[in-house]
C-alpha cells in the first residue's frame, strides 16, 4: 500500500512553473532518492510532498487522503521533514532541538507527556547523541548538528520522512554512515523515506529506487541498476561521465 | 526543576525591587511608617504610599513585564535576538495617536486610551500590508513595520513644528515621548492589568510554538505550526502587551530588547521558560529604573526612558562583546 | 463762567487720570525730543543707542507690548508677536511670529527700534545682523517692572518713571494691607501639570512667587532652587497647601480636575474647597497691570481683608 503518492503534480513559484506533471510513490520501509541535474526541481518536488508548496494541478495523497485538506498539526504527525537550514542564533540544547519534533503532539500550553519524553530519548539514542544532549546546538560541528536535526525529525514519530540533501556538511565517511543509518531506520521503523541527493553514487548506495527528475519532469523511476545506465547518464548529465560496476552495483565516474 | 528555581529567583527579585520602590521616594518616609501605610494608616504618609507610590510601582512592573514579554515573543517569531517590541509599528501608532490627542486638547485620561488604540491600529495596518503578497512572512512584517514607523515619525514631526499652539503643550508631548510612569489611577491600573494578563496568557499559549521557529518558518510549518496563524497570533499578543505598556508609560525603550536577550544567555531559549522569566525580570528592571528616575535628580524627575537607554545601551554592548559574535 | 468750566474739566481730567483699569499716561512735558539720542543699558547689559524718537516700533514679547501701550506709544507700534493680546488693540497690529520670529516680516516693517524678550537661539543676533536696533527687555519679577517701565519710557520718549510710580503705589497698598496678617497660608500655584510626573510651580526669582509674597501667602516652593522648579506629587501632598491657584485659561485644569487627582483629596485646599483660579493675563507676565495682579492675588489669599 503506497503511503505517500504524488499524482501528476504541476507546481511552481508565482508565474514560474517548475514541475510538470510529476508522479511519485513511496511505501513503508521504502527509500526513494530523487536525483537529477541542478535546477531540475528536486527540492520543489520534495516541498510539494511535504505540503509546503501547493500544486497548481495534481495532488499529493497520504494514505489515501489529500494532504491539502489536512491541518498543519495533523500533517506534522505523519510527515517529518529534516530541514536543510539548521543555523540558529538561539542557544537551544540538543535535547531541546530534538524535543521540537514533538511540537505537534504537545498539550495546549506545551506540556509534554511521558510518551513525548520517550520519543525524544529514543531519537537521541538512535542518532548517538547521548553525550551531546546537553550541549548547545550552535556550538556543535556541522555533522553533529545534522544528526541533531535528523533526530528531531525522527522524534516526530511520523510514517514519512523527507530529506533534502542531508549530507551536505559531512565528510565522505560520515556521509555514507548517515545514509546507511537512514536506511536502517527506515526498515526498523517502517518509514517511507524520500531523499533529494545530488551524489548519484550515494543515492545508489542507500536508495531502493531512484527517481530521475529533469527540467521538472520525471523521466525515470526504478531500481538503481536499471536507472543508472550509460544512455541515461549521457542524456541527463551530458558526456564526461561513465558508468562502471562495483560488486554488482552501478558506480558513476568522471571520464578523464 | 530548574525552571521553577529560575522563576522563583526572578519573582523574589521583583518583590525586592518593588519594596525598594515603595520605600524610596521624593518624600522620605521611614520603613515602619511605610508598613503602617500599607495597612491603611490615615495620615499623609499613608496617602502618599497607597495612592501615589504603590500604583506607580505596580504600573512600572506591568510596563516592564509586558515590554519584556512582547520582546521575547517578537524575537522568537523573527528569530532575531535584536528584535524590539516596537518593530511592528506599535510605538509609531501609539505616538501618532497620543500626540494627536494631546494636540487636540484631550483630557489626561483620554491620551492612554488613544495610545492603546493607535498601537492596535498600527499593528493591524502592518499585518495587512504584510499580507498583500499572500501569506504573512516575517520579513514582510518587519519591512511593513519599519515603513510605518518612518512614515508616522515624519507626520509627528510635521505636526510638532507646524503648530505653535501645540508648542504650548510640548511638555506633555515630550513627557510622553521620553517615557515616564506617571501617577496612575487604580482604575487605569486595573484595566491595564487585565489587558496585560490576557496578553501574557496568550504568550504562554504561543510559547512552545515559537520554539518551533528556531530554524525558520518552513521548518516551523513541517513541525506542525501554522505560520500564518502563529504570526497573526504573535502580532496580536504583542499589540496587547506593548499597547498597554505604551498607554501607561509612553515610549520606554531597551527593556523589550535587552531583557529577553540577556535572559536567553542565562536560561536558554525555550520559550516556556523564557516568557515568564522575561516578565518577572522586565518588571523588576523597570521598577528599579523608575526608582532611579525618581531619586537621581530629586525633586525633579528623569524620564524613565532615559534611564533605560543609559543603562540598557552599554549593557547591550557588553552582551554583544561577551558573546563574541556579530549578530546581524 | 469760563473758570468754572476750566475747573470742571480739570477735575474731570484728574478723575479720569486716577482711575484703575487700562493705565495710560500722556507724555509729560519733561520728556521731550531733546532726550534723544539716548544711550541705554538693556536687560542683557547691552549698550544700545537710540538716535532719535523712534516712530516705528516692533515688540516681540507680550509684556513689552502691554507696557508700550500703557506708555502711550501704542500708535507707534507697527508689529507685535503672536502672543501679544493685551490690550486688545495690540492684536490688530502685524504679527511677526510666535516661538520663532519671522525675520522677513520684521525687516519689512522698517522699524526704528525693536524690543524683544531674551532668546537663546540666536534670534537677537540675527535681528542685529539685519541692521536693526534691538533692545532686550525681559521682566521676570515684580521688581523688574519698575526697571522695565523706566527703560521703555526712555527708549520711546515717554514718562516711564511716572508709570513705574503709579504701579508701585498700587503694589505698596496691597503690601500694607497684608503686612500684619497673623497667618500666611501655604499657597501652591500650579504652572503646568500636563505631564503628571513633572509638575511645575513657581519658585524664588519668579514673578508669581513675588505676588504670593505680596499677597500675604507662603509659597510652598519658596525655598526651591530655581524660578520654575519641578515638584513631585508626593511633595505637594506632604506640604499640604491651604490654597491652590490655577490659571483660568483653556489649557489649565479646572479645580474639579485637580480635586479628582488620585491621592489629592487629603490636601487642605481640596478638603476646604480652596482651589481658585485667576485671570491668566494677570499672572502670565509681569506687565503694567502688576498692581491689579497683586490686588487680585491678595483677594484670593486673604479674602477677609477685602470685604
Amino acid at each position: 500500500m503506497t503511503t505517500l503518492h504524488a499524482e501528476a503534480v504541476t507546481a511552481g513559484y508565482g508565474a514560474r512553473t517548475v514541475l510538470h506533471g510529476c508522479t511519485l510513490s513511496v511505501g513503508r520501509a521504502e527509500v526513494v532518492a530523487i536525483v537529477g541535474p541542478n535546477g531540475a526541481g528536486k527540492s520543489t518536488l520534495l516541498r510539494c510532498l511535504a505540503g509546503l508548496v501547493r500544486p497548481s494541478s495534481g495532488s499529493v495523497w497520504l494514505d489515501g487522503a489529500d494532504i491539502a485538506a489536512l491541518a498543519r498539526r495533523d500533517l506534522a504527525r505523519r510527515i517529518a521533514v529534516v530541514p536543510q537550514i539548521f543555523d540558529t542564533l538561539f542557544p537551544f540544547t540538543v535535547r531541546e532541538v530534538v524535543g521540537l519534533g514533538r511540537t505537534a503532539r504537545l498539550g495546549t500550553f506545551g506540556g509534554a507527556s511521558r510518551g513525548d519524553a520517550a520519543a525524544v530519548d529514543r531519537a537521541i539514542v538512535d542518532l548517538d547523541l547521548v553525550d551531546l544532549a546537553s550541549r548547545r546546538i550552535d556550538r556543535l560541528s556541522g555533522g553533529e548538528r545534522q544528526r541533531a536535526v535528523l533526530a528531531m525529525a525522527l522524534a516526530q514519530e511520523s510514517d514519512v520522512l523527507l530529506l533534502d540533501e542531508p549530507t551536505v556538511h559531512l565528510d565522505p565517511a560520515h556521509q555514507v554512515a548517515m545514509l546507511r543509518l537512514i536506511r536502517d531506520l527506515a526498515c526498523a521503523r517502517g518509514l517511507a523515506v524520500v531523499a533529494v541527493l545530488h551524489d548519484l553514487n550515494l543515492a545508489a548506495s542507500m536508495a531502493m529506487r531512484l527517481a530521475v527528475l529533469v527540467d521538472g519532469r520525471m523521466i525515470c523511476d526504478g531500481l538503481p541498476e536499471k536507472v543508472l545506465n550509460a544512455e541515461l547518464i549521457r542524456d541527463v548529465f551530458g558526456p564526461g561521465l561513465a558508468v562502471a560496476r562495483h560488486d554488482g552495483r552501478p558506480v558513476v565516474l568522471p571520464v578523464p | 526543576m530548574r525552571t521553577i528555581g529560575i522563576l522563583t529567583v526572578l519573582a523574589v527579585a521583583l518583590v525586592v525591587s518593588a519594596a525598594a520602590g515603595i520605600l524610596v521616594g521624593a518624600v522620605a518616609i521611614g520603613p515602619s511608617d511605610v508598613v503602617a501605610a500599607l495597612f491603611g494608616s490615615n495620615d499623609v504618609n499613608g496617602t502618599i504610599i497607597r495612592e501615589l507610590r504603590l500604583p506607580r510601582v505596580l504600573g512600572a512592573a506591568l510596563v516592564g513585564g509586558s515590554l519584556a514579554t512582547a520582546g521575547a515573543l517578537l524575537q522568537g517569531l523573527l528569530r532575531n535576538p535584536l528584535a524590539d517590541p516596537f518593530v511592528t509599528g506599535t510605538s509609531a501608532g501609539a505616538t501618532l495617536a497620543a500626540v494627536g490627542a494631546i494636540a487636540l486638547g484631550a483630557s489626561a485620561p483620554i491620551v492612554p486610551l488613544a495610545a492603546f488604540a493607535g498601537a492596535l491600529v498600527a499593528v493591524t495596518i502592518v499585518w495587512r500590508l504584510a499580507r498583500l503578497g499572500g501569506s504573512t512572512t516575517v520579513l514582510t512584517v518587519l519591512l511593513a513595520g519599519v515603513v510605518l514607523t518612518s512614515f508616522v515619525g515624519a507626520v509627528v514631526t510635521f505636526i510638532l513644528v507646524s503648530s505653535d499652539r501645540l508648542a504650548l503643550r510640548l511638555r506633555a508631548v515630550l513627557g510622553w515621548l521620553q517615557g515616564g510612569v506617571s501617577v496612575i489611577s487604580w482604575e487605569e491600573l486595573a484595566v491595564a492589568a487585565v489587558i496585560v494578563a490576557a496578553g501574557f496568557g496568550f504568550a504562554l499559549f504561543l510559547a512552545h510554538r515559537l520554539d518551533a521557529y528556531a530554524f525558520g518558518e518552513e521548518t516551523a510549518a513541517t513541525l506542525g505550526v501554522d505560520p500564518d496563524r502563529t504570526t497573526t497570533a504573535v502580532l496580536a499578543a504583542t499589540a496587547l502587551l506593548s499597547g498597554a505598556a505604551v498607554a501607561l508609560a509612553g515610549l520606554v525603550g531597551f527593556v523589550g530588547l535587552v531583557v529577553p536577550h540577556a535572559l536567553r544567555f542565562a536560561i536558554g531559549a525555550t520559550h516556556r521558560r523564557l516568557i515568564p522569566a522575561s516578565f518577572f525580570a522586565g518588571a523588576a528592571a523597570l521598577v528599579l529604573a523608575d526608582l532611579g528616575a525618581r531619586v537621581l535628580v530629586s525633586p525633579a524627575e528623569v524620564p524613565v526612558g532615559a534611564i533605560t537607554g543609559l543603562v540598557g545601551a552599554p549593557f547591550f554592548l557588553a552582551l554583544l562583546v561577551r558573546s563574541r559574535r556579530v549578530v546581524v | 463762567m469760563r473758570s468754572r468750566v476750566v475747573v470742571f474739566l480739570a477735575v474731570l481730567l484728574l478723575t479720569l487720570a486716577s482711575c484703575g483699569g487700562a493705565v495710560t499716561i500722556s507724555p509729560s512735558p519733561s520728556v521731550t525730543a531733546s532726550s534723544f539720542p539716548a544711550t541705554l543699558s538693556d536687560f542683557q547689559n547691552r549698550s544700545v543707542t537710540v538716535p532719535a524718537r523712534p516712530e516705528r516700533l516692533v515688540s516681540i514679547g507680550p509684556s513689552i507690548t502691554a507696557f508700550l501701550f500703557a506708555l502711550g506709544a501704542g500708535p507707534r507700534v507697527v508689529g507685535v508677536d503672536d502672543f501679544s493680546d493685551e490690550p486688545a488693540e495690540a492684536a490688530t497690529r502685524e504679527h511677526v511670529g510666535g516661538i520663532k520670529v519671522n525675520f522677513e516680516k520684521v525687516v519689512a516693517l522698517k522699524p526704528d527700534l525693536v524690543f524683544s524678550v531674551k532668546f537663546s537661539d540666536g534670534t537677537i543676533e540675527k535681528l542685529q545682523a539685519a541692521s536693526l536696533n534691538v533692545l532686550v527687555v525681559d521682566p521676570q519679577s515684580v521688581s523688574d517692572v519698575a526697571k522695565t517701565a523706566t527703560l521703555l519710557g526712555k527708549a520711546v520718549g515717554a514718562d516711564g518713571e511716572a508709570l513705574a510710580r503709579s504701579i508701585q503705589q498700587r503694589v505698596d497698598a496691597v503690601k500694607a494691607k497684608t503686612a500684619n496678617v497673623t497667618n500666611r497660608p501655604r499657597v501652591y500655584h500650579e504652572i503646568d501639570a500636563s505631564d503628571p510626573a513633572k509638575i511645575f510651580t513657581v519658585g524664588p526669582g519668579s514673578y508669581i512667587n513675588d505676588l504670593i509674597d505680596i499677597a500675604g501667602g507662603t509659597n510652598i516652593a519658596a525655598r526651591a532652587a530655581s524660578a520654575y522648579p519641578q515638584l513631585s506629587a508626593e511633595e505637594i501632598l506632604k506640604t499640604d497647601p491651604e490654597i491652590i491657584v490655577l490659571a483660568a485659561d483653556a489649557y489649565s485644569p479646572k479645580p474639579t480636575d485637580v480635586a479628582a487627582r488620585q491621592g489629592w483629596s487629603i490636601i487642605a485646599a481640596v478638603k476646604n474647597n480652596r482651589i481658585v483660579t485667576i485671570d491668566p493675563n494677570l499672572i502670565n507676565r509681569p506687565g503694567p497691570r502688576v498692581g491689579e495682579a497683586a490686588e487680585a492675588y491678595a483677594k484670593l489669599v486673604h479674602p477677609e481683608l477685602f470685604r
